[in-house]
């Protein structure tokens, strides 16, 4: 982890303690011709307040690595810690999770939907609703709470999202491909938008995405994933400076960690 | 097998509505969507929440709309029943006052009937309509 070191020290204080560590993990599943393996000795170590960006081809079982770390899934063998303790059901109270598109409750207004993850664990009303209105605010949609899901755009949708999966302050956010459903420029806008709550929230992210562009713009590091069975083929540095700007998307650095991310998987496939 | 009484009555209505709304809420589980479910698990959601937080409000229209449509055919078959098999109920009024020409006791009772048809569905219909305001 001597990469990780060097950047650490970059970052300063920010970043030491491991968020999330994970050990030997593997995933076998039972398919129709016999057991097929899914995930193969996965080991990963994501430093406190890093954009950990996860990439890799269709079906190389980066989601199922995902859900494995919010606990919504359990693995075959090896281990997942997050802030130094194992995940091996939902706790939510260590981990905030941001789906796919379309997760949001249709029955319920942006607020409520922001609001569910407090209800479920009974929080007062005033205080459920003093932190919606906050997170409704940091993502930018003051003023569109009475909404219903059907009622907003495809990015403010996934802002609603977003917030909900921040209300409860978890130290770790998962997301899982959250703008793979918007076009090019709301999804350039969002990733830009995300950077911005993650610099207000200071928590670490763990991204994943197989838009190679999104990867390199968000992260300090990207994993790049073979197919299945999914394994961990390179870990991708992304030394470019924060705050990022859309105009270093035309630099020579971000082409080349691009492209070397490329052939990594070109060279999996 | 139940008799001509009120026991008759009741089954007749359950028969001949059991197997829509079987097949209703067979359909009504199967449009629970499982992202909806995984989020609210992935919240700590316990069983219980997740059966009335997420299944009762996704089945909700389609449960009202089964008792809608299973009224209907609950109130036709009950006095069609009533008519043909037995001696009591407004079903039966109706059918002998038919028979002894008593048209306006026959035009009030029709008249009734539907009025409380009508009122039931509306009702139900308007519930459904505020419960289903997020469908698109």
């Amino acid at each position: 982890m001597q990469h990780l070191a060097n950047v650490s020290e970059l970052r300063g204080a920010k970043a030491h303690a491991a968020a999330i560590e994970v050990a030997g993990l593997s995933h076998v599943y039972a398919g129709r011709e016999g057991q097929v393996p899914a995930l193969e000795d996965i080991a990963l170590t994501v430093g406190a307040g890093r954009f950990v960006v996860i990439v890799g081809p269709s079906g190389c079982g980066k989601t199922s690595l995902l859900m494995m770390m919010a606990g919504l899934r359990n693995q075959t063998s090896g281990t997942i810690l997050c802030a130094g303790r194992p995940i091996d059901a939902p706790d939510p109270d260590r981990v905030g999770v941001v789906f796919q598109e379309a997760s949001l409750f249709p029955w319920l207004t942006a607020l409520d939907n922001i609001e569910f993850p407090l209800s479920i664990r009974h929080a007062p009303r005033e205080e459920r609703r003093r932190r919606a209105n906050a997170m409704l605010e940091l993502v930018g949609l003051q003023g569109f709470g009475g909404r219903y899901p059907h009622e907003l755009s495809g990015g403010m949708k996934q802002r609603v999202s977003i917030a909900r999966g921040l209300v409860q302050d978890p130290p770790v956010l998962l997301m899982d491909e959250p703008f793979a459903a918007l076009d090019e420029q709301t999804r350039m806008t969002m990733g830009h938008e995300l950077l911005r709550i993650w610099s207000q929230t200071a928590k670490t992210v763990v991204f994943v995405t197989h838009s190679l562009t999104e990867a390199v713009y968000l992260a300090d590091e990207v994993l790049v994933m073979s197919a299945r069975p999914g394994r961990i083929i390179d870990r991708v540095d992304i030394t470019l400076p924060r705050p990022r700007t859309y105009e270093m998307m035309a630099t020579d650095v971000f082409g080349r960690l691009r492209e070397r991310i490329w052939q990594q998987i070109r060279k999996a496939t | 097998m139940f008799g001509i009484g009120f026991g008759q009555k009741v089954a007749y209505a359950a028969f001949s509505t059991i197997f829509i709304v079987i097949m209703s809420a067979a359909a009504a589980v199967e449009s629970v969507k499982a992202d909806h479910v995984l989020v609210a698990r992935s919240y700590g959601a316990t069983r219980a929440q997740v059966l009335t937080r997420v299944y009762v409000p996704s089945m909700m229209p389609f449960l009202l709309e089964t008792l809608r449509i299973s009224m209907i055919f609950n109130f036709t078959g009950v006095m069609i029943a009533e008519m043909y098999a037995s001696r009591t109920g407004i079903g039966h009024l109706i059918a002998s006052w038919g028979e002894n020409f008593q048209m306006p006791q026959l035009f009030a009772g029709v008249i009734l009937l539907a009025a409380v048809a009508i009122a039931f569905n509306e009702t139900v219909r308007w519930l459904e309509a505020r419960c289903s305001t997020w469908r698109t």
